[in-house]
C-alpha cells in the first residue's frame, strides 16, 4: 500500500502523541486534579497548566462543550456531533454551576485517561479523538 | 436531573434589514423567512439591556407603538450561499455552444473531500458543513432540471464538459482529476455542427502552485468524444464559479466552485475564431482602479458581468509573476476570482415589511422582534440622530459586529478550548447556527476549501446579533451587542441622552458626523476601523472632542466597506500580527478601498495616538480588578476619582469573568505614539497565562509570555488632554463595560466613568 502525504503526517503527530502522553503519566497526578477542583478558571501551577493545555487541544470531533439551558443555566455537558441536531449531543445531567460542569469535563477526561492506562498501560492519543479529551 | 428539550429547531422565523443605522424620517425594510409557522407577529422595539443573567438589570426591551405591530404570513425562502458571476447576456450569444471555443484557467482549492490538517489560528480540523463539492461548475448554462445548456465542470474533480443533444446529457470527462492547490488551464472546443467534441486539461507552471513544477507529476490530457451538434439550449443564464437554480422563483447558485477561475473566454470557431466574450477579472470599469462587483468583458460584444455573494477578488491569476503585490498596478496579473461554495454576501429575500421611522423617533437601539411558535428573534437596527442632536454619541462598532457575525469557531477548532483556558459554553443560538450553516460565516473563521474569510454583510441573519446572545468564549459574559447595550443601559440610568452612530455612519461621513459632539463614546470592542474613521476621530480630539474609549482591542485592524454595496464590510489579513488566518502573499490588498490589510499599528496609525494605549494580550479565564496608580491623585485626574477611595480596587466584580480589566486588553505603550502628557491611572490586578503577550509585540520567540511573567500583559486606564481642550478617556479593556451595573450601579467602574461623562460633557476645556 503506498504510503501518502497524510500517513507520514498521522506518524509523526503519533509519535508526539506518545512522547506526551508518557509525560502526562507523570505529570498528571492528583494535585492537577486538586488544583482544577478548587478553580477550573484559575489554575496558576506550571505543570498543572500543561496537563490542561494537552486536555483541551484535542481534536474538535467528539469534544465536550458545555451548554447553557436559560439565562442562569443550568448546564449540560454536550459533545460535538456532526450530523446531530445542531451538531451536538447535549448530555442529561445538568449542573447549577457551570464551574461545575467544567469541572465534570475535567473528570470525564480524567477518567478516559485513566482507563486508558488501564486498557494499554500507556495513552494513547488516537484513543482521545472522539473523547475529545 | 433532567433531559434538556431539543432546542436546535425552535428558532422558526429569521429577518435581517437592508440598513444597519437610519435616521428618523427614513425607510429601513425588513426581509424575513419563515420556516414552518404560517404566520409571525412582528413589531419594534427599544432595547435597553442586552445581559438576560440575574446578575444585572437583565434583558429590557419597550415596544415601540408603529404600523409594524402585527401578524404576517410566514413563507419560506432559501438563503443558498456560493458565489458566482452571472453574465449579462440579453441576445443569448453564449447560449448555444456550437463551434464553441472555451478557455478558463482554474486554481482548485477543494476539488474532492479530502481537506486534511488543522488550518488557521485556531486549528479548524473539522467543518461544521458537509462536503458538497462533489459537482463544482467553472461556467456554464446548464439546467439540471431539464438538463439543457452546457457547462465545464469538475465532476469528483474531473474536468468534465456537459452539454444536451435533444435534452440528453452528454459529458466528456479527463482520465486524472485535479490536484488541489495548482493552476491548470482547460480548453473545451465544440464542433460546428456534427464533429468531435474536445477537451484539453494542461497544468501551468506558476510560482503559486502548492508543488514545484519538478515535483508535481502534473501532465497535459486530452479526450474527445463525437457530438450530433443537437445542442438542445437552456435557458439559465452564463455563470462564472456555479450554475444557476431555480428557487421559489428566484435563480440561487448550485454546483459552486471552490477556487480561483481566471483568464476566461469563448470564441466561435465558424465566425474566424471572433470573440463571443473575454473576460478580465484584474480590469476594474472604476477610475480608483477598485475591483468591486463589476465584471469587464473586454470584447467587443459587451457580456459584462456582475458578481454574487461575495467571491474575492484582488487574487493572483495564471499569469501572475510573483513580485507585484498591488491588483491595481498589474490588472492582467490579477485576472482571477476566488469563489466558495459557502459564500453568501445577500440572502435576497423579498421585503416583508417597510417601516418609516417616525421623524420624532428617539436616537437608540431598536430591533424589529419577530416571534413564531413562541420564539423571538431580534433584527436590530440604530436610529440615528433626530432633529434635536444631543452632545455625546455613542459609536457602536458594527464593524466588529460583522467580522464577528455568525461565528462558529466553537464548533470546528481545535484549539478553541485551549485558547479560552475553559470549555466553551454555547447556547440555543449556536445550535440554531448550527443548523443554519447557509446563514455564512464570520472573519475568523475559514471557508470549507481552507481560505480565510475576508467578507461580511448583514444582508442575511446574524444569529450573534441577537441582544441577549452570549460567545461561546465569554464564560457567560457579555460581547458585541449585548455588551455594548451595558453602556446604553447605563447612559440611561445617568440620564445621559445620546445618539447612536455606527461604524458604516462614520465611515461614509467621516468627521462631519461627529464635528458637533462633545462627547464620542465607544462600544466595548471597536476593532475594525476603517482609515476614514480613525482620521475622524483624529480630527474630533485635535479640535477639542473628548473620546471615552470604554473597550479593549481598539482601533486594531484595517477594515474597508464596499463603496457600491456598504452592507459588506471587507476584512484581509496580513502575515504579521494577531490574526485568525492569513491572506496569501499578494492578496492582502484590499479591492473595496486599496488599502493595505493588516494592523494600523503597522502602518503609522497606532492606536496608542489616539486613545493612549494599544493592545497587549486576550485571555478568556479569569478577569480582574485595576489598582491606582500614581497619577491618579494628580489633581488633573481628580474629577475622575470623585467618591473613590485612595485604596480602593476598581472592579473587582462584574458579568465578565468577574472584573473590569480582561477579556482583551491594552496597555499604556508610549513608544508607540501615547501623546506624552497621558497620565496612567490605573494598571490591572494579576492575571493568568492564558493571558499571552499578543504577536504583534513578539519579533522572536521567547518563553515566558503569560500574565504572570510578561510585564506587558496588562490592562492600562488612561487619560490625556490635549492642547485643544479636548482628550480621551480609556479603559484598554473590553470587560470593563460588564461592571458599570454591579450593584445598581453603585460601584466604583460606573462612578468614574459617569464622572468622566460630566467633565467630558462640559464645554471647560479638558486639562
Amino acid at each position: 500500500m503506498t504510503r501518502t502525504a497524510t500517513d507520514r503526517a498521522a506518524e509523526l503527530l503519533a509519535t508526539f502523541a506518545r512522547r506526551s502522553a508518557a509525560r502526562m503519566q507523570s505529570e498528571f497526578t492528583e494535585r492537577v486534579v486538586e488544583l482544577h477542583d478548587v478553580d477550573p478558571l484559575r489554575v496558576m501551577d506550571d505543570g498543572a497548566n500543561r496537563v490542561l493545555r494537552i486536555l483541551r487541544s484535542q481534536p474538535i470531533s467528539g469534544k465536550h462543550l458545555i451548554y447553557c439551558m436559560g439565562p442562569d443555566g443550568p448546564w449540560s455537558l454536550a459533545r460535538v456531533t456532526h450530523g446531530a441536531p445542531g451538531n451536538l449531543v447535549i448530555l442529561p445531567e445538568t449542573f447549577d454551576d457551570y464551574e461545575d460542569a467544567m469541572r465534570a469535563v475535567f473528570r470525564a477526561r480524567r477518567a478516559h485517561f485513566l482507563e486508558s492506562l488501564a486498557h494499554t498501560g500507556t495513552e494513547d492519543h488516537s484513543s482521545h479523538r472522539n473523547e475529545g479529551s | 436531573m433532567n433531559a434538556p428539550a431539543d432546542v436546535s429547531g425552535s428558532q422558526t422565523v429569521f429577518g435581517y434589514t437592508n440598513r444597519l443605522s437610519v435616521l428618523p424620517g427614513e425607510e429601513v425594510s425588513l426581509h424575513v423567512s419563515c420556516e414552518g409557522p404560517v404566520t409571525y407577529q412582528a413589531c419594534v422595539v427599544q432595547l435597553h439591556h442586552g445581559f438576560d443573567g440575574s446578575a444585572g438589570p437583565g434583558f429590557l426591551e419597550t415596544v415601540v407603538p408603529t404600523r409594524v405591530d402585527g401578524v404576517y404570513p410566514g413563507y419560506t425562502y432559501r438563503c443558498q450561499p456560493g458565489s458566482y458571476v452571472e453574465i449579462d447576456d440579453p441576445s443569448g450569444l453564449t447560449s448555444n455552444p456550437d463551434g464553441f471555443l472555451i478557455r478558463a484557467a482554474i486554481f482548485p482549492t477543494l476539488p474532492r473531500n479530502d481537506r486534511s490538517g488543522t488550518l488557521g489560528a485556531y486549528r479548524i480540523s473539522q467543518s461544521s458543513v458537509a462536503f458538497q463539492g462533489q459537482h463544482q461548475s467553472v461556467l456554464g448554462t446548464w439546467d439540471s432540471a431539464t438538463k439543457t445548456g452546457w457547462a465545464l465542470t469538475l465532476e469528483d474533480g474531473y474536468p468534465t464538459f456537459m452539454w444536451s443533444e435533444g435534452g440528453e446529457p452528454r459529458t466528456v470527462r479527463v482520465a486524472t482529476g485535479v490536484t488541489s492547490h495548482h493552476w491548470y488551464e482547460l480548453v473545451v472546443e465544440t464542433p460546428a455542427g456534427r464533429g468531435s467534441v474536445s477537451l484539453t486539461c494542461t497544468p501551468i507552471p506558476h510560482g503559486m502552485n502548492r508543488v514545484a513544477p519538478a515535483a508535481d507529476g502534473l501532465h497535459p490530457e486530452e479526450v474527445r468524444a463525437e457530438a450530433t451538434g443537437a445542442w438542445a439550449v437552456s435557458a439559465m443564464p452564463l455563470r462564472i464559479g456555479a450554475l444557476a437554480a431555480l428557487s421559489e422563483e428566484r435563480l440561487v447558485a448550485s454546483a459552486a466552485f471552490n477556487g480561483k477561475i481566471g483568464g476566461v473566454s469563448i470564441r466561435r470557431q465558424a465566425e474566424g475564431s471572433a470573440w463571443i466574450a473575454r473576460w478580465h477579472f484584474g480590469r476594474s470599469g472604476r477610475a480608483d482602479g477598485l475591483l468591486l462587483s463589476s465584471v469587464l468583458d473586454e470584447s467587443p460584444n459587451g457580456l459584462h458581468g456582475r458578481c454574487y455573494n461575495g467571491p474575492v477578488r484582488g487574487v493572483t491569476g495564471p499569469t501572475f509573476q510573483g513580485v507585484v503585490e498591488d491588483f491595481r498596478t498589474a490588472p492582467d496579473q490579477f485576472d482571477a476570482i476566488h469563489f466558495h461554495d459557502d459564500d453568501i454576501e445577500d440572502a435576497r429575500w423579498p421585503i416583508a415589511i417597510t417601516f418609516d421611522v417616525p421623524v420624532d423617533m428617539q436616537s437608540g437601539v431598536y430591533a424589529f422582534r419577530l416571534t413564531a411558535d413562541g420564539v423571538d428573534h431580534h433584527v436590530p437596527f440604530f436610529v440615528g440622530k433626530g432633529s434635536r442632536r444631543n452632545d455625546v454619541a455613542l459609536l457602536f462598532p458594527t464593524g466588529t459586529y460583522l467580522a464577528y457575525a455568525n461565528d462558529r469557531i466553537a464548533f470546528e477548532a481545535d484549539s478553541m478550548e485551549m485558547l479560552l483556558g475553559h470549555t466553551p459554553i454555547v447556547h440555543a443560538e449556536d445550535l440554531v447556527l448550527q443548523d443554519h450553516l447557509e446563514f455564512g460565516r464570520s472573519c475568523y473563521e475559514i471557508h470549507n476549501d481552507g481560505s480565510g474569510v475576508v467578507f461580511s454583510s448583514f444582508k442575511r441573519p446574524l444569529i450573534t446579533m441577537q441582544p441577549r446572545y452570549r460567545a461561546s468564549f465569554m464564560s457567560e459574559g457579555t460581547w458585541g451587542l449585548p455588551a455594548d447595550l451595558s453602556i446604553t443601559h447605563w447612559l440611561e440610568t445617568a440620564g445621559c441622552d445620546f445618539d447612536a452612530i455606527t461604524d458604516q455612519d462614520l465611515d461614509r461621513e467621516g468627521f462631519e458626523l461627529i464635528s458637533n459632539y462633545r462627547v464620542v463614546i465607544t462600544g466595548s470592542h471597536p476593532e475594525y476601523m476603517t482609515r476614514t474613521e480613525l482620521d475622524a476621530l483624529e480630527e474630533f480630539t485635535a479640535r477639542g472632542g473628548r473620546l471615552m474609549y470604554l473597550g479593549g482591542n481598539g482601533f486594531y485592524a484595517t477594515t474597508s466597506y464596499d463603496p457600491d454595496s456598504p452592507h459588506v464590510v471587507e476584512i484581509r489579513r496580513a502575515d504579521g500580527g494577531t490574526r485568525p488566518h492569513q491572506s496569501p502573499f499578494a492578496e492582502r490588498r484590499h479591492v473595496t478601498s486599496g488599502e493595505s490589510a493588516g494592523l494600523w499599528r503597522n502602518k503609522g496609525k497606532a492606536p496608542e495616538r489616539l486613545v493612549g494605549v494599544g493592545m497587549s494580550a486576550q485571555g478568556f479565564d479569569r478577569c480582574t480588578y485595576y489598582e491606582r496608580l500614581e497619577d491618579s491623585f494628580d489633581a488633573r485626574a481628580a474629577f475622575i476619582f470623585e467618591g473613590v477611595g485612595p485604596d480602593e480596587r476598581l472592579g473587582d466584580f462584574g458579568i465578565i469573568g468577574g472584573g473590569a480589566a480582561g477579556s482583551e486588553i491594552d496597555f499604556y505603550n508610549p513608544v508607540l505614539g501615547t501623546p506624552p502628557g497621558t497620565l496612567v491611572l490605573a494598571t490591572s490586578g494579576p492575571l493568568s497565562d492564558t493571558y499571552l503577550l499578543v504577536a504583534e509585540e513578539l519579533y522572536e520567540q521567547l518563553p515566558g509570555l503569560g500574565g504572570t511573567e510578561q510585564p506587558s500583559v496588562r490592562s492600562d486606564v488612561v487619560y490625556g488632554a490635549l492642547d485643544s481642550g479636548g482628550g480621551f478617556f480609556s479603559v484598554g479593556s473590553i470587560a470593563w463595560t460588564g461592571s458599570l451595573a454591579y450593584n445598581a450601579y453603585e460601584n466604583n467602574i460606573a462612578r468614574v466613568t459617569t464622572n468622566v461623562l460630566r467633565r467630558f460633557r462640559d464645554p471647560e476645556p479638558l486639562k
